[in-house]
């Protein structure tokens, strides 16, 4: 049983260090709450797509076809394992918007068979469902809000060669369209230029001219009967020409969102336990402390009959008050965080349904977690006090053996230095525990922040890489169907032009012993230099060869190598436009966004051309160079050439791709944040115990005649010693941090490289050694003010 | 004065432990014996085995040869656990540096010691014993170095040991203060009965011995009864 004045003990031994405590008790509130909102919220995230998904009845495959009658739906209806199938309308045309030009912005438009359609419903965010027999739609939420549509405004659909005014009566979210995006090889929503509507089916009918007939099946399965289904499904559809199915994991919304969430997820694991990992360092140097500077204590207690048992529990137990006192303040901040969190997620992922209820399982898990890293951080110190002998406890500590270091042989002349150099140095060898323990305080602390910084640069630097290297035009218009390479140089004669060139962008499926991955083919003039692949490190290079070039996302989920053979399938094969081919992967390339592919233009001319139909010197793409202040009126010119469907200026996809990562920067910038008040409680725990159990030393070194200013230069020294140590170790162990986060942040969209500018690391490097400097002085304050008859006289603190 | 049958028995005790890279013989072959209510000086010079004897004695530490009986049983062959049990319930230490809990009261820093053996409640007596029950409140930051050895006596009487082990308790003390100090050991050894063992190289503090035993490295040399013990106030140095 625990003597309740060793109770007493622990609470006032706490009041006597509070800020101490409180320094400790805020890194583990720090890595608690941080779990607890990293966690809580990729959870309600989560639960709130399912459960949207769910409520909203999201589809478990689409297939796409020419055009059939809707009686297909009834034969689709009855074929075991469906539980519902609608059949709808699904076209895109032009909108007409005030300052934009035709064909700039592209609307899809998918009509309704009912008020709550049994596939992929909608959740009215504001106004209702457009009804039948009326002129009316509802508008996708996040586009209409992007160009400011309000309920009862009209819409104007491009329909060659007029238009048509359709009033909107609702704005709605789906779950096919949580990130609008309008494919997967577009790889990001793009509302500038791309919206999503639905109608009843007599307006879209009368509207697309498909009287009768549908163009696209939407079905829910049972999961277990769906390969077998979507095979059942297609042989109906076959001879209405089926394009590829797509699943409910390959939709591009959902795809999009699921490996955001992954990356989430992973982020929420490993960021906490980084911090709470810190949180035990620290609290293992700061119960050492007191451990080393209770001996005295302990000897008494074990010479008056305390059990060892009982001397280990009661250190333990300011583990575990920091535990308990942090945790539940982690608890606390957490919870507020993650809502905060989770509504910023809601926002950017625009879901219909969030659910965000308190997580008691995370709460538990997060206290759990956090308790866990303060008991075994504070066991072993514990463990030591318990466990010395009472004798060996009463005794004066034995002073390390003096010697010289081991620099000291290497450089002889470092034994002429100055006293308050040479005893700084031999410090740092005399205790290796201090050494080690201060060294690692500050590595721990500079590994959190540079894993942050590193996060900022890199995709700062995938950013510019990707724009400055690999898409250098300035604008590209594509083509839908493809174009005779002429219209190159018709777009090459006009004004403001400066260079042009041709491509050809073909979606294809890569397959490889059963694996596939969806991907859109590019094929670029050899030598092109708007649009260019890069050798690693990021070296612009000419095609050679027929190869295909792959990056390393594709190459890592189809296990490809240099000289591997693989199945490139055109993604819209069918019976009626079948088009395989064996391509050779080439080289390794750099490919810091996107996980497109790349032939020759010359070789996919020749492999596909004729397959597709395609005409002679066919482009689907023209980019140009441009002189920026004719880039708006190009803009406007390229749509208007026969068979353009998109254009994309790369300025504005540049700042489309810089707001989505908006999020994710913030979300950088308070770990960053973060990470810098962990390291500051860290290598301020550290260092003040360094100076405080050395009290003793210190006031010997005062009442020896040396100056509060001479013992402040030699501290400073020591510690700036120390801090350059840390450094020299935090940096190599942050970087290897660095390469294990890389990892789990990679999607298909982005691969990032590690990359720390100058400038960050000189951020790093001076705002460490100024966290060093600024630690200190608390603790040479106390030195300072010294009560020296009394403080040499002591034992122990 | 005549004493009963000896309560601690040290028969040719010998420690050797190692500091650093040296190898010490604290004790070689020190023996002698303590009897119920017996004030014993143990005197010699620093490094002669003096406070190793003591540890010995207060199941601090074990020996590496030799025998400690205590009531006829050998504490050097006693286990961890062992030793505990007599620690708590046999003997009583004081230090030279008193080695008070600071963030303890003085009264808390009694009952810490009185909790172990359920007499708690005793705490508060053990301090009027020794003269402090008017700074009972107090912390060791706001007592002088006398209060704060007495609190240290309250402390080890708490337990009501057969044994008081005192290692250099006027060491840190004053002379005024330190025959304060000694008036209250020689209360308690006189009026408890109690054994009194006190560690000292101060000669002058022997002649208030019931018996002085003398060290040299690691060896005693002298066991002696003192015909005429002083009274604390008529030592000099």
């Amino acid at each position: 049983m625990v003597t309740s004045r060793l109770v007493t003990k622990l609470y006032r031994d706490i009041v006597v260090n509070k800020w101490q405590f409180s320094a400790v008790a805020v890194v583990v509130m720090l890595g608690v709450a941080f779990y607890m909102a990293g966690n809580s919220s990729y959870m309600n995230v989560k639960t709130s797509l399912d459960y949207s998904y769910r409520l909203l009845k999201f589809g478990d495959f689409n297939i796409a076809f020419d055009r059939a009658p809707r009686e297909v739906v009834g034969q689709i209806r009855r074929l075991p394992g469906v539980n519902a199938v609608v059949g709808r309308i699904n076209v895109e045309r032009p909108l007409e918007r005030e300052g934009a030009a035709v064909k700039e912005i592209i609307g899809r438009f998918i009509s309704l068979d009912s008020d709550s359609p049994t596939v992929n419903a909608l959740r009215v965010v504001e106004g209702r469902l457009p009804q039948p027999g009326h002129r009316e739609l509802a508008l996708e939420q996040g586009f209409a809000a992007y160009h400011k549509y309000k309920v009862g405004d009209p819409l104007r659909i491009v329909t060659a060669p007029t238009h048509e005014e359709v009033r909107i009566v609702g704005l709605v979210v789906s779950p096919e369209y949580i990130m609008c995006v309008r494919n997967k090889q577009y790889g990001m929503p793009t509302p500038s230029q791309f919206g999503v509507s639905f109608l009843p089916y007599d307006a879209a009918e009368n509207l697309f001219e498909l009287g009768g007939q549908i163009n696209e099946v939407a079905v829910r399965c049972d999961p277990a009967r769906r390969g077998v289904l979507i095979d059942q499904v297609r042989s109906i559809l076959q001879p209405y020409g089926p394009e590829e199915t797509i699943v409910q994991e390959a939709q591009p919304s959902n795809h999009m969102i699921q490996q955001d969430l992954q990356s989430l997820a992973a982020l929420a694991g490993i960021f906490p336990l980084l911090f709470l990992g810190a949180a035990g360092l620290t609290i293992y140097t700061v119960l050492s402390r007191i451990v080393h500077s209770q001996r005295p204590h302990i000897g008494f207690l074990r010479s008056s009959g305390f059990v060892p048992w009982q001397i280990i529990w009661h250190y333990l137990s300011y583990a575990l008050v920091l535990g308990v006192l942090g945790s539940l303040a982690g608890l606390v901040f957490g919870q507020w965080l993650g809502g905060h969190m989770t509504d910023q997620y809601a926002k950017v992922y625009n879901i219909p349904y969030l659910f965000a209820p308190i997580r008691w399982d995370v709460s538990m898990s997060a206290f759990f977690t956090g308790m866990s890293f303060c008991f075994i951080a504070g066991f072993l110190p514990a463990r030591a006090g318990g466990m010395i002998p009472p004798a060996v406890a009463m005794r004066d500590e034995v002073p390390p053996r003096g010697r010289q270091t081991p620099l000291e042989s290497i450089f002889p002349g470092l034994r002429r230095i100055p006293s308050w150099l040479k005893v700084p140095l031999r410090n740092l060898f005399r205790s290796r525990r201090r050494t080690v323990s201060t060294a690692l305080g500050v590595a721990s602390g500079l590994s959190l922040v540079m894993v942050n910084l590193m996060f900022r640069d890199a995709i700062h630097h995938s950013i510019s890489s990707y724009f400055n290297d690999v898409q250098r035009y300035d604008a590209l218009v594509m083509f839908i169907p493809a174009q005779s390479q002429d219209v190159a140089f018709h777009v090459k004669q006009w004004p403001g032009v400066l260079q042009v060139e041709q491509g050809l962008q073909v979606p294809v499926e890569l397959i490889k012993e059963g694996k596939s991955v969806s991907t859109m083919l590019i094929a670029r003039p050899r030598g092109g230099k708007l649009y260019q692949v890069l050798d690693p490190p990021g070296v612009p290079t000419r095609y050679r060869g027929d190869d295909l070039r792959v990056g390393p996302n594709i190459r890592r989920k189809l296990d490809l190598e240099t000289g591997d053979m693989v199945l490139v399938r055109y993604s819209q094969s069918n019976d009626d436009v079948k088009c395989e081919r064996w391509l050779r992967i080439g080289p390794p390339m750099h490919q810091p966004v996107t996980s497109l592919i790349y032939l020759p233009l010359t070789v996919a001319e020749r492999q596909f051309g004729s397959a597709l139909n395609l005409p002679t010197r066919p482009v689907t793409g023209v980019s140009l160079l441009a002189d920026p202040a004719y880039l708006s009126g190009l803009k406007r010119r390229l749509y208007e050439l026969p068979g353009a469907t998109a254009v994309e200026l790369t300025r504005e996809t540049r700042s489309d791709i810089e707001s989505m990562l908006e999020f994710f920067n913030l979300f950088i910038y308070i770990m960053l944040l973060f990470g810098m008040g962990m390291a500051f409680a860290i290598i301020f725990n550290t260092l003040s115990v360094n100076i405080l159990e050395r009290t003793r030393e210190l006031a010997a070194m005062r009442t020896l005649g040396l100056s509060r200013r001479q013992i402040a230069v030699m501290t400073t020294v020591e510690n700036v010693l120390m801090g350059l140590l840390g450094l020299a170790l935090g940096i190599p162990c942050g970087l290897v941090l660095c390469h294990y986060m890389v990892g789990i942040f990679e999607s298909e969209t982005m691969s990032l490289e590690i990359v720390i500018t100058t400038k960050s690391y000189t951020q790093l490097v001076v705002g460490i050694m100024l966290v060093v400097l600024i630690s200190q002085i608390p603790a040479l304050r106390y030195i300072n003010n010294l009560d020296l008859a009394k403080a040499t006289k002591e034992r122990g603190g | 004065m005549a004493f009963s049958e000896p309560l601690v028995v040290v028969e040719h005790l010998a420690k050797a432990y190692g500091i650093g890279e040296v190898q010490v013989h604290a004790l070689r072959d020190a023996s002698l014996q303590i009897s119920a209510g017996e004030f014993v000086v143990l005197l010699g010079p620093s490094g002669s085995g003096k406070t190793t004897l003591l540890n010995m004695i207060g199941g601090l530490d074990s020996p590496t040869g030799g025998r400690v009986r205590v009531r006829g049983v050998n504490i050097a062959e006693y286990n961890e656990n062992q030793l505990t049990a007599y620690r708590r319930q046999t003997v009583g230490f004081i230090f030279q540096f008193f080695n008070l809990i600071p963030t303890l009261t003085a009264l808390e820093n009694v009952e810490l010691v009185a909790e172990l053996v359920g007499r708690r409640e005793q705490a508060l007596a053990r301090l009027e014993q020794v003269g402090l029950g008017n700074r009972a409140h107090h912390f060791p930051s706001e007592l002088s170095g006398g209060e704060q050895q007495r609190v240290a006596i309250a402390r080890a009487l708490a337990k009501e040991p057969d044994v008081i082990l005192a290692d250099e308790p006027t060491g840190n003390l004053d002379y005024e203060t330190s025959l304060v100090v000694l008036r209250a050991l020689r209360d308690v050894n006189i009026l408890q009965n109690k054994a009194v063992m006190v560690v000292t190289h101060n000669n002058a503090i022997a002649q208030m011995a019931d018996t002085i035993v003398r060290m040299r490295s690691g060896v005693v040399v002298e066991q002696r009864r003192n015909a005429q013990p002083l009274q604390p106030e008529a030592l000099q140095w």
